[in-house]
């Protein structure tokens, strides 16, 4: 039994719901195999859902519920560091490992000490809050940004790190709009950021919140000549709600079907269905969520025991390939994937820096804000 | 008396003043007039059943998601403009919740103020549930070209849905206003609101007035999910904050009040906008439900009192 406690509903349902689509895939895949070894037997795998509503104070109460209630050994992610944090927390506690896919950087601001019985596969700010200024480069621009991040860890960790790499790529932000998730009203900071004359625009923020962003930016004229949505748009729902509006949004990425990674076409295949035909970034966090669903039970047979210490222990000795790549953690129980930049185009995102075989060039101004 | 009515507009131009006197500060003021449409309309349908049967609906900000995705249902299969969708959405919302109150919360009512009111929480989590089977728990957005438009008016430039929401929020106000005070079945919904019993008495269907209200409430709320749509995006968890905002907008206007909706809303809408420009758009929400809070601690039926019309 596997435990997960994802948002199934709330402002970050989206990722929830992509994440289990990975998760099911790879406990298909270890299925069909015969199951997790435990004890030199092999056992199917079955998850047991719990839906956190977004909400960070549930996932501590379901992490235990899951654990000491329905004897979960493992956990598999949950998206966005409002939610991994407390999963992290519970894991240490509890003694019960997790896998996931976060923002490193995020994720390890909510404990000073590190973690012990939780891992992460995904991009590391450090890299990923750089590839925003560089894709950039590719167009000519004025060089003013204009950074709109919510509160949240990821949201104030990416702040800092966006401020603090701008200058070192020739960049000045001229209007810093932070604000709590749930704002409607962003009329005052497209003001700013519009009267400062920025013509990059990098937002860190939930989708519902994004997505009002992004049409009241369109019904002010204001136009930059590239714009990011983190989180916010790496997720299929950015271009299904949006539509052409989408069009021309950038957005860091860490998985595409062109690497041609091992079980790709799995990956394409069940995201086009569930997508209604589109990769997008979509695809990538069923890409992220099948990677550390594999990790984790790969673990459990290496281990060979249901034991939370031993379990652990072997994921920290993983080094092989998966959906996302050759993994292998770091002291500090991460392994950074390189982050790349995707444009939306009509439904499905492109790669567009760096130069890539199949990826495109950046298209400026934002087609869609345009 | 006289002194009052001299010193009101006294007061209105001293306001006008102080607003105009730098373009920031006129730019709140024209924002907050716009947004006056949107929570007026918000609000309606909430005092509407309040006034009537004293019932705070907890499903009004999830009937209003709801006329939103069904904005999104009938965009998708037929094609249709949201707000001429509106002339499909709202019979259908009325459709839909005349039974809810004739078959559920009628009976309720009958047993206590509580009941009803768990009821309407219940009502508000199927209303979750069945949007999230439908359209999973993506947001979805209405993305005519209105949405994303905008237009001069004073020197700030104000979208184009919020200038539709606010001519939309003051026909439906005043519309409903004329219904309640000179149409038959509006003074029938009057003397139901005063004395249920009496109004019986003099042979009022008071059952059938009861879900005509919530069904009319029901079919004002689906304005307010179209403009939400199309001005912000829509997920099946959204009700709970406008139903906040609409909260607000009765206590400020007074709770049953219908013209009040058009002051509590301005009122919330320049708290918003004042509170965004003194303190940081980030305490936007603190200011406005702390103005809740104060308003109902000093004047708990609203700061223009309870009553209908």
């Amino acid at each position: 039994m596997l435990g997960a406690t994802i948002p199934l509903t709330g402002s970050l349902a989206a990722f929830g719901a992509q994440e289990k689509i990975g998760d099911q895939l790879a406990v298909a895949q270890i299925n069909a195999a015969g199951g997790v070894k435990i004890d030199g037997t092999k056992h199917k795998v079955v998850v047991d859902y719990l839906d956190n509503q977004s909400l960070p104070n549930l996932v501590t109460s379901q992490a235990h519920t899951l654990v000491l209630q329905d004897h979960a050994i493992g956990f598999l992610g949950t998206p966005s560091p409002p939610l991994i944090i407390p999963l992290s927390l519970a894991a240490d506690q509890l003694k019960v490992p997790v896998v996931h896919n976060n923002p490193i950087q995020a994720w390890l601001s909510g404990s000073k000490s590190g973690y012990t019985y939780s891992w992460d596969v995904f991009f590391n700010e450090t890299q990923q809050t750089t590839t925003q200024f560089l894709a950039s480069d590719e167009v000519k621009t004025n060089k003013k940004v204009a950074l709109f991040d919510d509160t949240t860890p990821d949201g104030i960790t990416m702040g800092k790190l966006w401020t603090q790499n701008a200058p070192k790529y020739g960049y000045k932000v001229v209007a810093n709009e932070s604000f709590p998730a749930g704002t409607t009203d962003f009329s005052s900071y497209i003001a700013a950021a519009k009267s400062a004359g920025a013509q990059v625009v990098i937002a860190q923020m939930v989708p519902p919140d994004a997505e009002a962003l992004w049409k009241q930016m369109k019904a002010d004229n204001f136009d930059p000549k590239t714009a990011f949505c983190e989180k916010c748009s790496y997720q299929n729902g950015w271009g299904s709600a949006l539509g052409s509006l989408a069009n021309g949004t950038m957005v860091s990425d860490v998985w595409s079907p062109v690497f041609k990674y091992p079980d790709y076409q799995a990956i394409v295949a069940a995201s086009k269905k569930a997508f209604g035909g589109k990769i997008n970034p979509g695809a990538s966090n069923v890409a992220g969520a099948y990677t550390v669903a594999l990790v984790l039970m790969d673990a459990i047979t290496k281990a060979n025991s249901s034991n939370g210490t031993a379990i652990n222990k072997a994921i920290g000795e993983t080094n092989g390939m998966f959906p996302s790549g050759h993994v292998k953690f770091t002291s500090q129980h991460y392994y950074a994937v390189k982050a790349f930049q995707t444009q939306w185009r009509n439904g499905n995102t492109v790669i567009v820096w760096p130069k890539v075989t199949g990826g495109s060039s950046v298209q400026a101004p934002v087609a869609g804000l345009k | 008396m006289g002194a009052a009515c001299t010193a009101a507009p006294n007061a209105f131009t001293r306001l006008i003043q102080f607003v105009s006197t730098s373009k920031t500060q006129l730019t709140e003021l024209v924002n907050s007039i716009f947004y006056t449409g949107l929570y007026a309309t918000l609000a309606l349908g909430l005092t509407l059943v309040f006034g009537v049967m004293r019932l705070v609906n907890l499903a009004h900000g999830d009937l209003i998601i709801a006329g939103g995705y069904l904005g999104v249902f009938f965009g998708v299969n037929l094609g249709l403009d949201p707000l001429v969708a509106l002339l499909l959405i709202v019979p259908v919302m009325m459709a839909l919740t005349y039974p809810i109150q004739r078959g559920l919360l009628n009976p309720l009512l009958a047993v206590g103020e509580e009941p009803p009111l768990v009821a309407t929480f219940g009502i508000s989590l199927v209303i979750e549930t069945v949007l999230q089977i439908g359209y999973s728990s993506n947001a979805q957005s209405l993305n005519p070209s209105y949405g994303v438009t905008g237009i001069d008016i004073l020197g700030t430039n104000v979208r184009v849905i919020f200038v539709i929401a606010l001519v939309i929020g003051v026909i439906l106000v005043l519309a409903t206003h004329f219904a309640l005070t000179r149409l038959r079945v509006g003074k029938a919904l009057r003397a139901a609101s005063e004395d249920a019993e009496a109004a019986a008495s003099l042979g009022i269907n008071v059952k059938h007035i009861y879900a005509l209200t919530f069904a009319v409430a029901a079919g004002l709320s689906a304005f307010a999910g179209i403009e939400l749509g199309v001005a912000f995006s829509l997920t099946p968890t959204a009700g709970l904050s406008w139903l906040l905002i609409a909260f607000t907008v009765i206590v400020l206007g007074g709770m049953g009040s219908v013209l009040g909706t058009l002051v509590g809303g301005f009122a919330v809408a320049l708290a918003q906008e004042y509170g965004s420009l003194a303190f940081g758009p980030q305490y936007q929400d603190l200011i406005v439900f702390g103005l809740l809070v104060v308003v109902l601690v000093i004047r708990p039926n609203g700061i223009f009192g309870r009553r209908l019309g």
